[in-house]
C-alpha cells in the first residue's frame, strides 16, 4: 500500500518537473523572439530618425554612415545586431527562471515585428516625414 | 557545361549578384523545407526541421553579406540607384530597394530564433503545442518578408542590372 502511495506521489512529481522544465524552455525561446523583435524595431526606428532628420547628409544619416560604399544601411544594421544581442542578453538574465507565460512574450514578439515592418513600408514612413 | 556561366555574365558584380540570388532562393528552399517538417509531428521530421533551421541561418547571413556587396554596387556614382532616381522610376528605388532591403533582414533573427527554439526545447518539443505554432506563425512571417524581398529584388533587377 505504502508502497503504491509512493510511486503515485513520484510520478506525479516527476509529472510537475517535467512541465515546469518544458515551460522554463518555451519562456526561453519566447525571449529568443522578443530579442530579435527589438532588434527589428530598432532597423526601423533608425530609419525612420534617418528619415525625419534630413535623410542621407542629416546628422542621423551621417552617423550611420559606417561604410562609406554602403551608407547610412551600414549602421542600421550594425546597430540593430547590438541593440538585438543586448536585448537579448538583458531579457534571458531578468525573465528566465521567473513565472512568465511563453504566450504573453511571444505576443509582445509580434507586435514588434509587425511594427517594425510597417515602419520600413515607405508609405508609412511618408506619413511621418 | 562551362557555357552555362556565361549566362551569369562578365560584369565585376555578376558573380556576386548571381551568388546573392542563388543564395536567396536557398533560403525560400530552406522555409518551405522547414514548413513541411513543421506540419509532420515525426521525430524524423523533427530532425529534417532542425536541419532547416541551420540552413535558413545560414544561407540568411550570408545572403545579407552577398546583399551588401552588391549595395555597394547598386550605390555607385554608375549604379543602379543614380540611373532609377535620374529617370525618375522613384517607386523602383523606394518600394523595390529601400524596403526589400529591409525586408530582407527580417529573415536572419527569424531564423536564429526559431534555430535556437527548436534546440532548446529539444526532446521537450514533441510536449509543446506552443513551440510548434510559435515556430510556424514565426516561419510564415520570414517566408513574407523574404518571398517579398525576392520579387522586389528581381523586379529592380529587371529594370536595370547591377
Amino acid at each position: 500500500m505504502s508502497n503504491t502511495v509512493t510511486t503515485e506521489s513520484r510520478t506525479a512529481s516527476n509529472r510537475v518537473t517535467n512541465t515546469v522544465t518544458v515551460q522554463v524552455r518555451e519562456v526561453k525561446s519566447a525571449i529568443a523572439f522578443l530579442a530579435a523583435g527589438l532588434g527589428l524595431l530598432s532597423v526601423s526606428i533608425l530609419n525612420l530618425l534617418q528619415s525625419l532628420t534630413g535623410g542621407l547628409k542629416g546628422p542621423v544619416g551621417t552617423f550611420l554612415t559606417l561604410h562609406q560604399g554602403i551608407g547610412p544601411y551600414s549602421g542600421k544594421q550594425v546597430f540593430s545586431v547590438l541593440v538585438w544581442f543586448i536585448a537579448w542578453a538583458v531579457l534571458k538574465k531578468s525573465l528566465s527562471g521567473k513565472d512568465f507565460e511563453p504566450a504573453k512574450i511571444m505576443r509582445w514578439a509580434y507586435i514588434l515585428i509587425v511594427a517594425a515592418g510597417l515602419l520600413v513600408f515607405p508609405p508609412v514612413i511618408e506619413l511621418f516625414v | 557545361m562551362f557555357e552555362y556561366f556565361k549566362l551569369i555574365g562578365s560584369g565585376p558584380n555578376d558573380l556576386s549578384a548571381a551568388i546573392h540570388g542563388g543564395l536567396g532562393i536557398i533560403l525560400l528552399a530552406a522555409f518551405i523545407w522547414a514548413v513541411e517538417a513543421v506540419l509532420n509531428k515525426s521525430p524524423e521530421a523533427f530532425k529534417r526541421l532542425k536541419i532547416g533551421s541551420i540552413v535558413m541561418a545560414v544561407s540568411s547571413f550570408l545572403t545579407i553579406i552577398y546583399g551588401n556587396i552588391i549595395y555597394i554596387a547598386y550605390r555607385a556614382k554608375d549604379g543602379v540607384q543614380p540611373w532609377l532616381k535620374d529617370n525618375n522610376i522613384y517607386w523602383f528605388h523606394t518600394l523595390g530597394m529601400e524596403f526589400k532591403e529591409f525586408a530582407a533582414l527580417f529573415s536572419f533573427p527569424l531564423a536564429i530564433a526559431i534555430a535556437y527554439t527548436l534546440f532548446t526545447m529539444s526532446e521537450d518539443w514533441f510536449k509543446s503545442d506552443w513551440a510548434r505554432k510559435t515556430v510556424k506563425i514565426s516561419l510564415f512571417i520570414a517566408i513574407f518578408f523574404t518571398f517579398g524581398a525576392f520579387i522586389l529584388g528581381a523586379a529592380v533587377t529587371k529594370a536595370k542590372a547591377i
